[in-house]
C-alpha cells in the first residue's frame, strides 16, 4: 500500500504503532465519542440506512402512492427470472471486459512510453491524458454523442475526407457496437488516471535491476513483461478493484448518451433501477433490483480478491 | 562514440515513440478542442463543416447559453454544494482519524469497517432507496439532502488519507501540547490540523471536483430550478425548434471552465490528489 | 499567485450564483401575492408560446394579488424534470403532462381529480365530446386534455417524388418497398425516424400503422382489458414483422435510434428524406423552418398489408397532452388556477389561435377559419381517414414501457416480433391481474 506523506508518495509497511493513550476510563471515551459520534450519525443516516429503506421497499409494491402492499419473496422470485436484468448485469460483464484490457491495459502501455528515456515533453503528456477525467460526465457524454454522429461527427469527418466512407457507422445505433463504442468514452476519459497510477507504482522499483537487465541484454519490451509487470502486481490489483467497483456504480453516461438504447443493448444494472423506480414508477421493485446489484457487486469483489490472494500466494 | 551509435539505433524508435505519444495526447484534448472551437461558431457554418477553424466569433452563442436554464444560478448552486461539503468532509474526517489515529477505544473497529463498507458498497446503487427516504422525511428539493449525500459519498476515503497521514505526526506533539495545558479542542484545532495542510488540499481537490461534476443524485434529489446544479443544468441546452449544436457546446464550455482554469493553475496537486485518492481505494 | 486565482474563481462563481438567485426572486415583493407556478414547455419559438404567455400575462394584469409564473423547460428536459419532481411529490401547481403520465399521478395521489371542478367553472361544457379518454381512469378525469392531436399522417416531398419517378403514392406494403428502393438509390432517406425518446415509434409511426393488420376492434379490446384479445394473435405478430421489415429494407436513417424526433424533422425540412410520419404540430414548424419544402408536401396514409386489411386509411386521433392540478395545492390555489385556465386560456379566441398557429384543433369549442389553418393541416383534416387510437396514450402503462423499448430493439435487429410479442404478452396478463 502506498502512502501520502508530506507530499510524496511511499510504501508503509504494516506496523501498528503503540497509541501513547488508552482509554478505559469511561469519562475519556465519552469525549471520545462526543467527538466522533455526530459524523458517524450523519453518515449512517445518508448511507447506511438507506440500505435498511431500501430492503424493506424490496419487499413490496409500492408505486408511490398511498398504497403500499407487502410481496414476500415475490420480487426476488421475479428479479431471478427477470430477462432485463441480467442482460444488463451481462452488459455490465462485458463492459469490465473491455476496461480491464483498455484502461489497465493501455494505461501501462502509456506508462513504459512515458518512463522511457526517450520520449520527450513528458510533463505535458502527463498533463494532456490526465485531463479528460476531470470533466463532467453529462459533458463527456454530450460531447461525444457528437463526436460518433455520422453527419457531422469527427470521426464520419474524418472517414468521409479520406474516402473510406463505408466505415462511417452509427456507432450509437448498433445494438452489438453500442457498449464497445461507450467503453472507448470511458477509455478516453480515466485512462490518464490509470496511468499515473502505474507510473506512481513504477517509482518504486529499484532501478538497479532494470539497469542490469539492460546491461545483459534484454530489449525494451523483454523487460516491461518480465520485469516490470510482475513487480507491479500490488498496483494492478488495486486498479482492478477499482474497474470492477466502478463498473458495477455506472450510470451518468449510459443514462446521457443512450438511456439504454438502441432498445435494450446497452442497459446496465443501475440505470435499470433508475428507470424501474422513476420512469415506471416500481418503487418496489426498484429496490429489488438494486439490493440485487449491491449483491452482485460484493460476489465480484469477494470473488477478485480470492482471484488476486491465490496468485499472491503463488509467489 | 559508443554512445554515439547507440543513439543513431534508437532514433527511429525515438521517433516512432514519440510520434505516438503526441497522436495519444491529440486523442485525449481533441474532442475537448473541438467543443470550444465550435462554440464561438454559427450553427449554420458548424452544420456544412463540423470540423474548421472559425471565420467568425460568434459571442451569440454563449450570451443565450447564459440565458438559458439559469446558468449562473447552477454555477453557484454548484459552488455552494462544494463549499458546504469541503467544510463537512474535511472538519468530520479530521476528527474522526485523529481518533482512530491516537486512541484505543471501544467499538474503534467497529465505527472503522462501516466507513469502510461504505466505499465498497456502489452508492448510486442505492439511488431509489435514497430517494425515498428524502421523501419519507420531506427533505426533497432541500439543499441539505444533497450536502448530507455528498458528505457521506466523501467520508471514508477522506478518513483514509486523514488517518495515515496523521499517523505520521509524531505524538510528541500532542504529548507537549497536554503538556502545556491544551484542552482536547485546542490541541486539535491549533497544532495537529494545521499541520495537515497537504492532505486537507487534497481532499478539498477531490471534493470539490466530485461534487462538482455530480450527476445522478442531483437530478433525483433537487429537481427543482433554482436548486438545480451545473451538472445537470448542462443538459438542458437542447431547444427544440431550432437544433442548434454550437448553443450546445457553448453551454458545455461555460460550465467547464472552472475545472479547466483550476487546472492550469493547480495540475500538480490535482494530479497527486486524484492519484492518492484512487489508490487508497 | 494561485492563491489569488483560486479566491477570485470562488469569489465570482459565488457572486454570479447569489446574483442570479437574487434575481430570480427579486418580485416576491408583497407576502400576500399568492404564486402560482405553471409547468410547461411552450418556450418561445414554440407554436402556443404566445397563447400561454400572453394568457398568464392577462390573469396576472386582471388579478393583482394572484400571479402566475410560466416555468418553461425545452420539451426533452421537461420530461425528466417533470417525472423526477412528480416523483418527489413536488408538482408545481398546475402542470403539462403526458395523459399516460396523469392516469399514472393520479392513481398515485398527487394530482387531483378535476371532474366537479371542471363542471363548477363551466369548462366543461365548453369541451369537445370524447376528449377526456386518455386521461382519465374508470371515470375519473385526472387532466384537462390540450388538443385533439393527429398523428401518425405520412409527409412526402412530392417534388422529390417527381425527381426519382414515383408517380402516385404506393397504395400497399409491397409498392411501398419498391418506393423506398427507387428513393434509396437516388440518394435520398425514404423516410426520417428519430426514436430516441422511444415515443416517436410508436406515437407517430406504428400505432397507426398497426390499424391496417389489427383493425380498431382488437385493438379497443386490447385497451379494455376484456381479455379476448391478445399480443399473441397473427395479426399483431404480422404487424410487427412487417415494420421491422421496413427496418430491414432501409425505409428509415441509420440512426434512428439517436435522433430525437426534431432532428428527423430537419431532415426532411433539408431534403435529405423524402417522408415522415409526422404530428399535426410538426407541419406548423416544417413551413417555418422550409417554406418550399412546406409547399411541395402531400399528405398520405400508411400502406397496409396488399391483401385483408381490417381498416382504411387511419390517422390518430389523440389528446396526448393534458394540463392538470397538483394535489398539494390550497383551495385558493386550485381556484384560481381553474379560474385561469377556464377563463383566459381555454377560451375561443386562443382555441382560433391553436390551430392557426398550432396547427391543431383545440380540446374546447372555437371557431375554425378554414382558409386560415395551415395548409398541410387543411390537407390532413380532408383527408378521408378513420381515426385510430395513440398506444402512447391508452395502453397500461408497463406494457407501454416494454412495448416502446422492444420497438426500438425491433427496429434494431435486437429483437425478433415473436420475442416482444411475448414480452409484452406476459407484461399485459399481469397487468391485468391487477
Amino acid at each position: 500500500m502506498f502512502e501520502y506523506f508530506g507530499g510524496w508518495m511511499i510504501p508503509t509497511p504494516k506496523i501498528i504503532k503503540e497509541p501513547t493513550m488508552r482509554s478505559f476510563e469511561s469519562k475519556e471515551v465519552k469525549t471520545i465519542y462526543k467527538f466522533i459520534l455526530p459524523w458517524f450519525i450523519l453518515f449512517c443516516f445518508a448511507l447506511v440506512i438507506p440500505i435498511f429503506t431500501c430492503l424493506g421497499i424490496s419487499f413490496t409494491s409500492w408505486r408511490g402512492g398511498p398504497k403500499i402492499n407487502f410481496n414476500g419473496i415475490d420480487n426476488y422470485v421475479r428479479l431471478v427470472q427477470d430477462a432485463e436484468f441480467w442482460n444488463a448485469f451481462g452488459n455490465n460483464l462485458e463492459l469490465m471486459a473491455y476496461l480491464i484490457v483498455g484502461q489497465i491495459g493501455f494505461a501501462f502501455v502509456f506508462a513504459l512510453m512515458y518512463n522511457s528515456k526517450l520520449v520527450r515533453f513528458k510533463e505535458l503528456h502527463r498533463r494532456l491524458i490526465f485531463l479528460p477525467c476531470l470533466l463532467a460526465p453529462a459533458v463527456v457524454g454530450m460531447v461525444w454523442q457528437l463526436v460518433y454522429r455520422i453527419d457531422i461527427g469527427i470521426f464520419a469527418i474524418l472517414f468521409r475526407s479520406l474516402n473510406l466512407e463505408n466505415w462511417i457507422i452509427p456507432w450509437l445505433d448498433s445494438p452489438k457496437l453500442v457498449m464497445p463504442a461507450i467503453s472507448i468514452v470511458l477509455i478516453w476519459q480515466y485512462v490518464g488516471q490509470y496511468c499515473l497510477i502505474i507510473m506512481a507504482g513504477m517509482q518504486n522499483i529499484n532501478k538497479s535491476v532494470l539497469e542490469a537487465a539492460e546491461i545483459d541484454g534484454t530489449t525494451a519490451i523483454q523487460r516491461a513483461f518480465y520485469i516490470v509487470f510482475p513487480l507491479l502486481k500490488s498496483t494492478i490489483f488495486v486498479l482492478l478493484m477499482l474497474v470492477i467497483s466502478g463498473c458495477m456504480k455506472l450510470f451518468d453516461i449510459f443514462f446521457i448518451m443512450t438511456n439504454g438504447g438502441p432498445g435494450n443493448s446497452s442497459m446496465v444494472a443501475v440505470l435499470y433501477s433508475y428507470n424501474l423506480a422513476f420512469h415506471s414508477n416500481k418503487l418496489g421493485y426498484g429496490s429489488t433490483s438494486a439490493i440485487g446489484v449491491v449483491l452482485l457487486s460484493f460476489l465480484l469483489i469477494i470473488i477478485m480478491k480470492q482471484f488476486t490472494k491465490r496468485i499472491a500466494d503463488e509467489n | 562514440m559508443q554512445m554515439k551509435t547507440n543513439q543513431r539505433r534508437m532514433l527511429p524508435a525515438s521517433i516512432a515513440l514519440n510520434v505516438f505519444c503526441v497522436v495519444i495526447s491529440l486523442i485525449c484534448i481533441v474532442p475537448v478542442l473541438w467543443m470550444y472551437v465550435s462554440s464561438i461558431r454559427g450553427n449554420a457554418s458548424f452544420m456544412l463543416n463540423p470540423i474548421a477553424f472559425p471565420k467568425e466569433f460568434v459571442i451569440q452563442n454563449y450570451v443565450a447559453a447564459s440565458r438559458i436554464s439559469s446558468i449562473f444560478m447552477a454555477m453557484g448552486n454548484s459552488t455552494l454544494y462544494v463549499i458546504f461539503s469541503l467544510v463537512l468532509v474535511n472538519i468530520g474526517a479530521f476528527i474522526t482519524s485523529y481518533f482512530f489515529s491516537r486512541y484505543e477505544f471501544k467499538g474503534k473497529n467497529f465505527i472503522f469497517s462501516v466507513y469502510l463498507a461504505g466505499m465498497l458498497i456502489p452508492l448510486y446503487a442505492l439511488m431509489v432507496p435514497v430517494f425515498v427516504q428524502y421523501k419519507i422525511l420531506g427533505l426533497l428539493n432541500n439543499r441539505l439532502a444533497l450536502v448530507i449525500t455528498y458528505f457521506a459519498m466523501q467520508m471514508p476515503l477522506a478518513i483514509f488519507l486523514y488517518r495515515s497521514f496523521i499517523d505520521g505526526v509524531p505524538r510528541e506533539l500532542d504529548d507537549a501540547a497536554t503538556i502545556d495545558g491544551c484542552s482536547i479542542v485546542q490541541r486539535l484545532s491549533r497544532i495537529i490540523f494545521p499541520l495537515c495542510r497537504p492532505i486537507i488540499g487534497t481532499i478539498s481537490i477531490l471534493t470539490a471536483i466530485s461534487v462538482w461534476n455530480e450527476f445522478a443524485f442531483s437530478v433525483i434529489l433537487t429537481p427543482k430550478t433554482n436548486l438545480r446544479t451545473v451538472a445537470v443544468a448542462v443538459r438542458f441546452f437542447s431547444s427544440d425548434i431550432k437544433v442548434d449544436y454550437t448553443l450546445q457546446f457553448a453551454g458545455l464550455c461555460m460550465v467547464t471552465l472552472p475545472i479547466l482554469l483550476l487546472y492550469i493553475a493547480f495540475s500538480k496537486e490535482i494530479m497527486k490528489g486524484m492519484i492518492s485518492g484512487a489508490v487508497k481505494g | 499567485m494561485k492563491k489569488l486565482l483560486t479566491v477570485a474563481l470562488v469569489v465570482m462563481l459565488v457572486t454570479t450564483g447569489l446574483f442570479a438567485q437574487g434575481g430570480q426572486e427579486k418580485d416576491q415583493g408583497s407576502a400576500k401575492k399568492l404564486e402560482i407556478h405553471y409547468a410547461n414547455f411552450s418556450t418561445e419559438g414554440e407554436s402556443h408560446f404566445k397563447m400561454v404567455d400572453q394568457s398568464i400575462k392577462n390573469f396576472n394584469a386582471a388579478n393583482p394579488n394572484i400571479k402566475i409564473m410560466n416555468d418553461l423547460l425545452p420539451s426533452a428536459a421537461y420530461t425528466t424534470n417533470i417525472q423526477a419532481v412528480a416523483a418527489s411529490n413536488d408538482l408545481p401547481q398546475i402542470s403539462m403532462l403526458r395523459a399516460s403520465q396523469a392516469q399514472a399521478y393520479g392513481l398515485n395521489g398527487v394530482i387531483l381529480p378535476l371532474n366537479d371542478l371542471l363542471v363548477e367553472s363551466g369548462l366543461d361544457a365548453r369541451m369537445r365530446p370524447g376528449v377526456y379518454k386518455e386521461s382519465s381512469v374508470d371515470g375519473v378525469i385526472y387532466g384537462i386534455p390540450w388538443a385533439i392531436g393527429y398523428y401518425g399522417f405520412i409527409l412526402y416531398n412530392s417534388e422529390i417524388f417527381d425527381e426519382v419517378g414515383i408517380k402516385e403514392f404506393p397504395k400497399n406494403l409491397d409498392e411501398f418497398k419498391v418506393a423506398c428502393d427507387t428513393l434509396n438509390a437516388a440518394g435520398y432517406i425514404p423516410m426520417a425516424l428519430g426514436d430516441k425518446p422511444l415515443w416517436p415509434a410508436d406515437s407517430l409511426t406504428f400505432s397507426a400503422f398497426v390499424n391496417k393488420f389489427v383493425g380498431p376492434d382488437w385493438t379497443d379490446s386490447i385497451v379494455a382489458k376484456d381479455g379476448t384479445a391478445s399480443f399473441l394473435d397473427a395479426d399483431f405478430i404480422a404487424a410487427l414483422t412487417a415494420f421491422q421489415k421496413l427496418a430491414k429494407d432501409g425505409t428509415f436513417n441509420v440512426n434512428l435510434a439517436s435522433l430525437d424526433h426534431d432532428e428527423r424533422r430537419i431532415l426532411y425540412s433539408s431534403k435529405k428524406a423524402a417522408m415522415i410520419s409526422a404530428g399535426d404540430w410538426e407541419c406548423v414548424q416544417i413551413t417555418r423552418e422550409a417554406p418550399d419544402v412546406a409547399a411541395m408536401t402531400k399528405v398520405a396514409a400508411w400502406p397496409g398489408p396488399k391483401n385483408g386489411a381490417k381498416a382504411g386509411d387511419s390517422f390518430e386521433n389523440s389528446s396526448a397532452w393534458t394540463i392538470a392540478l397538483s394535489a398539494n395545492n390550497s383551495e385558493a390555489e386550485t381556484q384560481a388556477a381553474m379560474d385561469y385556465l377556464a377563463n383566459y386560456h381555454m377560451t375561443p379566441e386562443w382555441g382560433k389561435q391553436h390551430i392557426e398557429v398550432g396547427g391543431s384543433i383545440a380540446s374546447w369549442e372555437h371557431e375554425i377559419d378554414k382558409t386560415k389553418i395551415n395548409p398541410i393541416m387543411a390537407d390532413v383534416y380532408a383527408y378521408d381517414s378513420e381515426p385510430c387510437l395513440n398506444w402512447d396514450g391508452v395502453m397500461d402503462i408497463d406494457v407501454r414501457e416494454v412495448f416502446q423499448r422492444g420497438l426500438q430493439s425491433l427496429l434494431t435487429m435486437g429483437v425478433t416480433p415473436q420475442q416482444l410479442a411475448s414480452k409484452m404478452q406476459a407484461e399485459y396478463v399481469r397487468a391485468l391481474k391487477k
